[in-house]
């Protein structure tokens, strides 16, 4: 490389380096949003700015957080910022701001140990910033490119304070100057007093913005007299708000307060805000006669007159939205000579970050008016009531104690009365009748005088009486179209609720013949059970939380099943209907839905199995009468599915594990109509479905599959030289493991029947490609290699997979595969890694349906010691023959094809069985075993 | 001056010498590869439980034939940590010849005998190969020879005894 290319290349490695450098700061920056390249992000500093007349003032130490410094100098301050200089003089309307007069709007006052100043003053002088008002924010921009940061902050609470005694508002300038001279108040005169302590806003409203001599401080800002703060920029209140203008133009011109309303009571009902804040007051609740409220607080009088306490219209949303910044009342006294203050919030945004700053002030609006109709915010909203009326439904009586009783709905959507008081009190209930009422005293309550009715329009309840029965007892009357149970749901303390049962005027029901069922129209989420009593046989349905009506109409079915049918109040709160049938019928509660259905059927009493040797898995369905079953054999997993149509399961049968050779599991259930018998099936299997003699019902016999007539090739991999993988702990050879599995495997295929052919079945070497030679001159239907598998190296790789070779119009080598590997991975349980492509020899050159499973991962260590185990081989070799006889049933399993001898010697085997209680029965469950049926109590028979 | 200040002046200084530190970097590095020609070559290894393969990229010279620069880099194993190596220890390249797009590379017969086995492991071998090599511009076809001899298998499972094509569903992208 001659020395000018290697200056280049230095040189360009230079330009990359600075370029990546750039790179790296650009990205710095905008992870964390420094301020190298455009500016910090905002940093919100509250600080106290007061609003003395017009004009808003600050302390001078706000100018430390605006990096500046002050000092004083005798009764001079003198305030450092940004290079300014500018001195105050308590109490002169001129500052010396960088060695000149400028004339300001408001001597500079001391309070709270700090110098308050203007403003503007302090704005245009120390930060050279303009100061601009835009969307109810007072901005202050510095010097003309720096960026304006807009922050919707919550609005501050609109904490006035006021000076008593004002003598001479400091307020240099005129309204009319607002234009030119930003003025924080168009109207000078304005009295800073909010008025009504709880409904400060409602005031607001009424008092039209000419001409009164009293006017509240509606709002502070420029935004009133400028630009709407947008909706959705305010707190809820203004978003309402369909113009987003302030609240002043919302003001009904037309109704102007009477003066007598707007003078104010003696004394300013302070000491009343926190009582009447927690407590809500229904009119307001009601949200109507606000204009007529009194106002309490409006300051009377002109400036100059004023003489009153200050009003501290602390709102308390507004406290808990600003807490931190509310100041107390007459601090401002010294300040401002009495001049009407008030405490807002200055903002300080964004720190010095490279020359880009930016500040501003934000001065809140008052809470909008809108904000204090309607509940108050600790009343819970009412509970949503479907029944029809609409009328108020809260009744209140008090004097010491308060009642609330309301309509509301109660469990099962039945009528409810809930009743609250302000204390606890015991109750006691009872019914009368002519006319029907329902009684009950509350003691312990003492309200004074009875309250006007509460109308209601229940279905039932018609009204709700309340008067003080006796010192201390309350009664409270409900008039009821009729008699009727009820109940008593006792809440917190306090509250009770009174629940009337469902009414049953009508009681309808048909037989449906198609489907055997019972419907029963019933009020809905009726609760309900069902019984079946014996002697004579009858079935019986029990509605909880009814009450017959005398006038009850009953219109019930009396065919099919049903011989007779009657209707009772079996006790205050339950119905019973009760059904007589035939024997051997049971009835099974199906889904509720609009009305009850009940079907009624024979009755399946019990499933029991039994292993028969020589025979197979026998399952004796016991019951009188029973149907034909219909079997069905489902994959994935293996099911037989024995239906049994027009049946009832006696009783609920619990899931069983029965881990029998051929089925594992046995699980029952009542479907709509029919009793459903679900066998889960280790594999394929044969069955066979016997009527028993002498009607001792119906049993099920599985067999073992046959695999007659069907060839398998079976190659163990490797043998001979080549051991294949080797275990890296054990040192297992790859060979030996499958071939013992193949011979496993050999063994159960042989047992059901097959032809097993295998490449091997020593340790001895076959080429690679011989292999699928030797399974076609066999004549195989399929062809398996068998391997154990190894990754490159640690000890990650694990589970089982299967390769196959694809090859076009060959499906069967994926259905092969998938079979066998469906059932390996399911035997087994290691990880599935699933079937995969590989263009191995023995599969590519077998014709036949083939694939090659490797089994597990020698180089595993888990795997290595599992394959090191008989028992697992054992499941391999199960696996692998479970999958091939999965695929030679085509994914069924069959009805046996028994000669009637067979037939005859399987039915002697179940009945001898029988005789002697080889059967194992299910379990009977407690719960309804998956019936379908909600809300059913079940109730175990009684009787037989 | 006020204050705050001079920490600019040492983030100037300390982006100076860090430009320059990079710059030194950057020139010892590669003093022949430039931003945007940086050759490398790809390299395919198992993933950490072998269902498939990742792959590595490694800056060569321009100069340096791919190729060779592929068979030493599957020989030496992965740098990325949990990549696992595909080739066996021991093994060595005995000769590559290019025909046409095929390429034969002709292994020494510890590329066997070293081998772990399984089919999962041999497909992570061939196919490591195979896939890397004809990462190179102008290979498309691989022949794996043992010892200068066509293989019927490696270790019992894949055909060997044909040129092998890319497999692009073994690899296991990101």
């Amino acid at each position: 490389m001659s020395g000018t290319q290697a200056y280049g290349s230095a040189l360009r490695s230079v330009l990359r380096a600075f370029w990546l450098v750039w790179l790296l700061l650009l990205a710095h920056s905008i992870a964390s949003g420094s301020s190298l390249l455009w500016g910090e992000p905002p940093v919100e500093v509250p600080v106290e700015v007061r609003l003395v007349g017009t004009t808003l003032v600050v302390p001078v130490d706000v100018v430390e957080r605006f990096g500046g410094r002050f000092y004083a100098d005798g009764a001079v301050t003198i305030v450092h910022l940004e290079g300014n200089e500018v001195q105050f003089e308590p109490g002169r309307a001129h500052a010396l701001a960088n060695g000149r007069e400028v004339s300001l709007p408001l001597p500079p006052q001391m309070a709270d140990d700090t110098l308050w100043v203007p403003l503007r003053t302090a704005a245009e002088h120390l930060l050279e910033a303009r100061i601009s008002y835009r969307m109810g924010d007072v901005h202050l921009v510095p010097w003309g490119s720096a960026r304006l940061v807009v922050r919707d902050l919550a609005p501050s609470k609109p904490d006035l304070e006021q000076g008593d005694g004002k003598k001479q508002e400091p307020d240099p300038e005129p309204a009319g100057t607002a234009g030119s001279e930003p003025t924080l108040l168009p109207e000078p005169h304005v009295e800073l007093a909010q008025t009504s302590e709880s409904e400060p806003s409602i005031d607001l409203r009424q008092v039209p913005q000419a001409e009164q001599p009293v006017e509240p401080e509606p709002t502070v800002g420029p935004e009133d007299s400028r630009e709407p703060e947008p909706p959705g920029e305010a707190e809820d209140g203004l978003s309402t708000d369909p113009h987003g203008e302030p609240a002043l133009r919302d003001v009904p011109g037309g109704e102007p307060p009477e003066p007598g309303e707007s003078e104010p009571p003696a004394e300013p009902e302070r000491q009343a805000e926190p009582e009447t804040r927690s407590e809500p007051d229904p009119e307001q609740e009601l949200g109507s006669d606000e204009l007529s409220a009194p106002e309490p607080n409006v300051e009377p009088g002109v400036e100059g007159q004023r003489t009153e306490e200050p009003a501290v219209p602390v709102t308390p949303a507004e406290h808990e939205r600003v807490p931190d910044v509310s100041a107390p009342v007459g601090q401002a006294g010294a300040l401002a000579q009495g001049a009407a203050a008030r405490a807002l919030q200055l903002v300080q945004v964004a720190q010095v970050g490279g020359g880009a700053m930016t500040r501003y002030v934000r001065l809140d609006a008052p809470v909008p008016p809108r904000l204090r109709v309607g509940l108050p915010a600790d009343a819970t909203p009412l509970p949503a009531i479907e029944l029809p009326p609409v009328k108020p439904t809260a009744l209140r009586a008090e004097r010491m104690d308060w009642i609330e009783a309301q309509l509301t709905q109660g469990p099962g959507g039945r009528e409810a009365l809930h009743i609250k008081a302000s204390k606890p009190f015991s109750y006691n209930t009872f019914l009368l009748t002519d006319p029907a009422r329902l009684v009950i005293d509350l003691t312990g309550l003492d309200t004074g005088h009875a309250a006007e009715p509460l109308v209601v329009y229940g279905p039932n309840m018609q009204r709700v009486r309340l008067n003080q029965y006796e010192p201390y007892v309350v009664r409270l009357v409900i008039d009821l179209a009729d008699a009727v149970g009820y109940a008593v749901e006792e809440g917190p303390e306090g509250e009770v609720t009174v629940i009337l049962n469902h009414m049953l005027r009508s009681v309808r029901g048909k037989f449906d013949t198609v489907s055997g069922t019972v419907h029963l129209d019933v009020p809905r989420e009726t609760e309900y059970r069902v019984l079946r009593l014996a002697d004579p046989e009858r079935l019986v349905v029990d509605l909880y939380d009814t009450t017959l009506a005398p006038d009850v109409v009953a219109d019930l079915p009396a065919e099919g099943p049903v011989k007779n049918w009657r209707m009772q109040q079996f006790d205050p709160s339950t119905t019973r209907i009760v059904f007589e049938v035939e024997r051997h019928l049971d009835i099974a509660a199906l889904a509720q839905y609009d009305s009850l259905s009940f079907f009624i059927g024979h009755q399946v009493r019990g499933v029991g199995y039994a292993a028969l040797p020589g025979i197979g898995l026998a399952v004796h369905l016991a019951g009188a009468q029973l149907p034909d079953a219909s079997v069905m054999y489902l994959v994935e997993p293996d099911r037989l599915v024995i239906d049994l149509p027009g049946t009832v399961l006696a009783d609920p049968l619990l899931d069983t594990v029965i881990d029998e050779r051929l089925a594992w599991r046995i699980r029952t259930g009542q479907h709509p109509a029919m009793v459903r018998v679900v066998f889960d099936l280790v594999g394929a299997v044969e069955y066979e479905v016997l009527r028993l003699p002498n009607d001792q019902g119906l049993a099920v016999v599985m067999l073992p599959p046959s695999l007659a007539g069907r060839s398998v090739f079976l190659d163990p991999g490797h043998g001979g030289h080549d051991p294949g993988t080797m275990g890296r702990v054990l040192g297992l050879m790859e060979k030996d493991i499958v071939l013992d599995v193949a011979l496993r495997l050999r063994e159960l295929l042989e047992a059901a029947g097959a032809t097993v052919h295998m490449s091997r079945v020593g340790d001895t070497f076959v080429e690679v490609n011989y292999r699928p030679v030797l399974a076609r001159s066999a004549g195989a239907d399929v062809f398996l290699s068998i391997h154990a598998n190894a990754a490159p190296s640690g000890n990650d790789a694990g589970g089982t997979e299967t390769f196959i070779y694809t090859r076009p119009n060959h499906p069967d080598n994926a259905r092969f595969a998938s079979a066998v590997h469906r059932h390996l991975v399911s035997a087994i349980g290691l990880t599935n890694r699933g079937i995969k492509q590989a263009n191995f020899g023995v599969l590519r050159n077998s014709f036949i349906p083939s694939a090659l499973v490797e089994i597990a991962f020698l180089s595993r260590s888990e795997e290595e010691a599992l394959l090191n185990e008989a028992w697992f081989r054992q499941q391999v070799a199960q696996g692998l023959f479970n999958g091939l006889v999965a695929y030679f049933n085509e994914g069924a399993s069959r009805a046996a094809r028994l000669s009637p001898e067979e037939r005859l010697r399987v039915e002697q085997g179940i009945l001898e069985a029988l005789r002697n209680d080889a059967f194992n029965y299910l379990p009977v469950g407690t719960e309804s075993g998956g019936s379908g049926a909600g809300a059913v109590r079940v109730q175990p028979l009684i009787g037989g | 001056m006020q204050s705050g200040r001079w920490w600019e002046r040492a983030l100037v200084v300390g982006l100076l010498i860090a430009i320059v530190l990079i710059a030194v970097w950057d020139y010892k590095r590669t003093d022949e590869t430039w931003l945007g020609r940086v050759d490398y070559v790809t390299l395919y290894f198992s993933n950490e439980d072998a269902t498939g393969l990742v792959a590595e990229n490694r800056p060569i010279r321009s100069a340096d034939d791919p190729i060779e620069r592929t068979l030493e880099g599957l020989l030496a194993g992965p740098e990325t940590p949990h990549f696992l190596r595909t080739i066996p220890p021991g093994v060595k390249v005995l000769g590559y010849r290019l025909e046409g797009t095929t390429l034969y590379v002709d292994f020494s017969e510890e590329l066997r005998t070293n081998h772990w086995g399984g089919s999962t492991g041999e497909i992570m071998t061939v196919y490591s190969i195979v896939n890397s090599l004809t990462s190179v511009p102008g290979v498309e076809l691989v022949v794996i020879l043992l010892e200068g001899e066509l293989q019927e298998t490696l270790v019992g499972h894949l055909i060997l005894d044909e040129p092998l094509a890319r497999d692009e569903s073994l690899i296991i992208k990101g």
